[in-house]
């Protein structure tokens, strides 16, 4: 008996042997993610040139996210995207890229027939230590010692996508200490910033359109630690000359609780103030000045102060559409803040979204596509309040 | 009798018990060493956005609301002083990492997570969505709509959900209104079967209006502090602050105050 059971462990031995050598691979096979296969070359088509949403792709770790995320902008009738391209992901360490990322992102907005606007800022950690500070620092800490660095990481982002992106953005909100690390703001240093830009762009790519970044709206008291009023900060770079190192502004302009055509006042904050920033910059430009709206709408966390409810988000960015297609000719773009994240925020941002992080289409996102296909949308989106019964 | 020297043991055996005792029990009444390391000069900086509401609002200008009431005890309970400092939303967590606060009051435990250097505390409150029916034909699960009326706030996270629910059951009606307090409205007045919302808008909801309801939590949003995951002792001594806080019933009671 026992010999027959060892001859057929002998008889089997070496299948048995062959699974125990393939065993310990198992563990490394997972499902294959979708692929992300170019398609026929895309066109978008829309009867709203203007719309353009802010795309959040850097962080997207599956390229068919990415590929979707276009997709569905396309779909909406989206013709420009404004996508962050950060220094700190592309330069890990002096003169070393990796644009396998960009890379990604460009060619598949190409490919779905999209405009790009690319806004360059996050300091990586050996430019953050170039100064020797001891004190912390945050992804926007910039120090002077760094400017040339980042100045010329944007020339050479220029140069190397000149064929897919023409526009740039230097920096963000620049008029927030948040921006800089928690440093104080400088309208001053950051036209010196732009100067730099400016000339290491031009001498690398010289048809690329730079965009002086677009100041948060903001009301801060004048020496708030916070930041510095939007309407002030124009005035201040604009004076120290930052017309002559730009092609064209960036603007942020949210409606916050109030409907697009509220009309705008220096001491409130809502859509329309974007007519007094551009009225800000216009005194200091030759005409020639170019505007986008690159972040703009309407907030629906429910437990935020400065939101509105969603079926209101609906009708005022829906209002605000048609209201610059009709009073702002000016405008290039007007860039609805955002059409997903990778992953939700969890907080009030993720009331700025049309799209979840799992691709689920807010009801905001139909209605924009509806009415950038030509239909309108109706006037009762939701029912009247109900009443008590008599 | 007690021989003499037996008596001078037993003294001197009570004398270190009674030692030991008010080593102790004096103990409970000042800081831990530790907590006065991690704390310089006594102070608890406890970071707040007075954006969110209802969580805290401004009255006469000065903050006010169930963060302050929680923050308040939660510093008693550490025998340290609260300050609070009002932080930028989108910095808040940088306000962390750069020492200029201890703590965030309001963060949503699964945004923590995402960070690496930051550790949520245990949950204080859940803000997910709630099923709302009248106590007397109450429905618990999505199941128990089919066939019904589901009144809801358009485009809401609730909205969102009951599309999810129409997916996978058979056919509802979903009565949209603008406001989630109308979709509570609709309840009240026996216009929808049920409503779904989230738990702050019933709660605050159901503090205004008599109405014996029914509420089934369908969805989660926990609530939490945040810190720095270093030192690891500093989250250790938060959470076990608030832990004995749920203990003594302090957090339940600061809810019903305020929600």
């Amino acid at each position: 008996m026992m010999l027959e059971r060892l001859g057929g462990i002998a008889r089997h031995g070496p299948i048995a042997l062959r699974l125990l050598v393939v065993l310990p691979f198992l563990h490394v096979l997972h499902p294959v993610e979708p692929r992300a296969t170019l398609q026929e070359p895309q066109q978008v088509v829309t009867s709203l040139p203007q719309l353009c949403v802010h795309t959040r792709l850097i962080d997207e770790v599956l390229e068919w996210k990415i590929q979707r995320s276009l997709q569905l902008v396309r779909e909406m009738g989206a013709g420009t995207i404004v996508e962050f391209f950060p220094w700190a992901y592309f330069e890990t360490s002096p003169g070393n890229h990796n644009w396998q990322q960009a890379d990604r992102i460009l060619r598949h907005a190409g490919n779905q027939g999209l405009r790009v606007i690319a806004r360059m800022g996050m300091v990586p950690a050996w430019a953050r230590e170039s100064g020797g500070q001891e004190s912390p620092t945050t992804l926007n800490t910039l120090p002077p010692e760094a400017w040339d660095d980042f100045a010329d990481f944007v020339a050479t982002f220029a140069a190397r996508y000149q064929d897919m992106v023409q526009h740039l953005i230097i920096w963000n909100e620049p008029n927030l200490a948040f921006e800089w690390g928690h440093a104080a703001v400088s309208p001053q240093e950051y036209v010196e910033l732009l100067r730099l830009t400016h000339d290491a762009v031009r001498a690398a790519s010289p048809n690329t359109i730079l965009l002086a970044a677009g100041p948060a709206p903001t009301l801060e008291p004048v020496g708030s630690p916070q930041g510095m009023n939007d309407l002030l900060w124009l005035e201040e770079s604009f004076a120290a000359g930052a017309a002559d190192w730009i092609d064209g502004l960036a603007l942020h302009s949210y409606g916050f609780a109030e409907a697009p055509e509220a009309p705008s006042a220096r001491d409130s904050l809502n859509f329309r103030r974007a007519e007094l920033q551009r009225e800000t910059v216009q005194r200091y430009s030759d005409g020639e000045m170019v505007f986008f709206m690159t972040e703009t709408g309407w907030n629906d966390d429910p437990h935020h102060d400065l939101a509105v409810s969603p079926a209101r988000r609906i009708r005022y960015t829906l209002d605000a559409l048609r209201f610059s297609s009709r009073q702002w000719p000016w405008l290039e773009n007007l860039c609805l803040w955002a059409l997903r994240y990778p992953a939700p925020s969890m907080n009030w941002r993720d009331g700025f979204t049309l799209i979840t992080p799992e691709f689920l289409k807010k009801p905001i996102y139909h209605a924009v596509r509806k009415l950038a296909s030509g239909q309108g949308n109706g006037d009762a989106l939701w029912l009247p309040p109900p009443v008590a019964p008599s | 009798m007690v021989a003499p020297a037996r008596r001078a043991v037993l003294i001197a055996l009570g004398l270190m018990a009674l030692t030991i005792v008010a080593a102790f029990a004096g103990r409970g009444r000042t800081p831990a060493p530790e907590v006065a390391d991690l704390f310089p000069g006594g102070n608890l900086r406890i970071g707040i956005e007075t954006s969110p509401s209802p969580y805290v609002q401004l009255q006469g200008g000065k903050p006010a609301g169930l963060v302050i009431d929680l923050g308040r005890a939660l510093a008693g309970e550490l025998e340290l002083a609260p300050h609070f400092i009002n932080v930028s939303l989108d910095g808040r967590f940088d306000t962390l990492r750069l020492g200029i606060v201890d703590l965030l009051m309001v963060v949503d435990a699964r945004q923590a997570a995402m960070e690496a250097d930051i550790l949520a505390t245990r949950p204080w409150f859940n803000a997910g969505l709630v099923l709302v029916s009248h106590e007397d034909r109450p429905f618990h699960t999505m199941q128990d709509m089919a066939g019904r009326s589901l009144a809801l706030a358009l485009g809401s996270a609730a909205d969102s959900e009951a599309r999810r629910w129409q997916r996978r059951i058979a056919a509802f009606e979903t009565l949209p209104y603008e406001l989630p307090q109308h979709a509570l409205d609709a309840l009240r007045f026996r216009v929808a079967h049920a409503a779904l919302v989230d738990a702050l808008d019933a709660r605050l909801y159901l503090r205004q209006h008599e109405l014996a309801v029914a509420m089934r939590q369908v969805s989660d949003q926990h609530v939490a502090m945040a810190l720095l995951s270093d030192p690891p002792t500093r989250w250790q001594i938060l959470d076990r602050a608030l832990g004995n806080l749920f203990e003594q019933g302090a957090v339940a009671r600061l809810l019903g105050r305020w929600l």
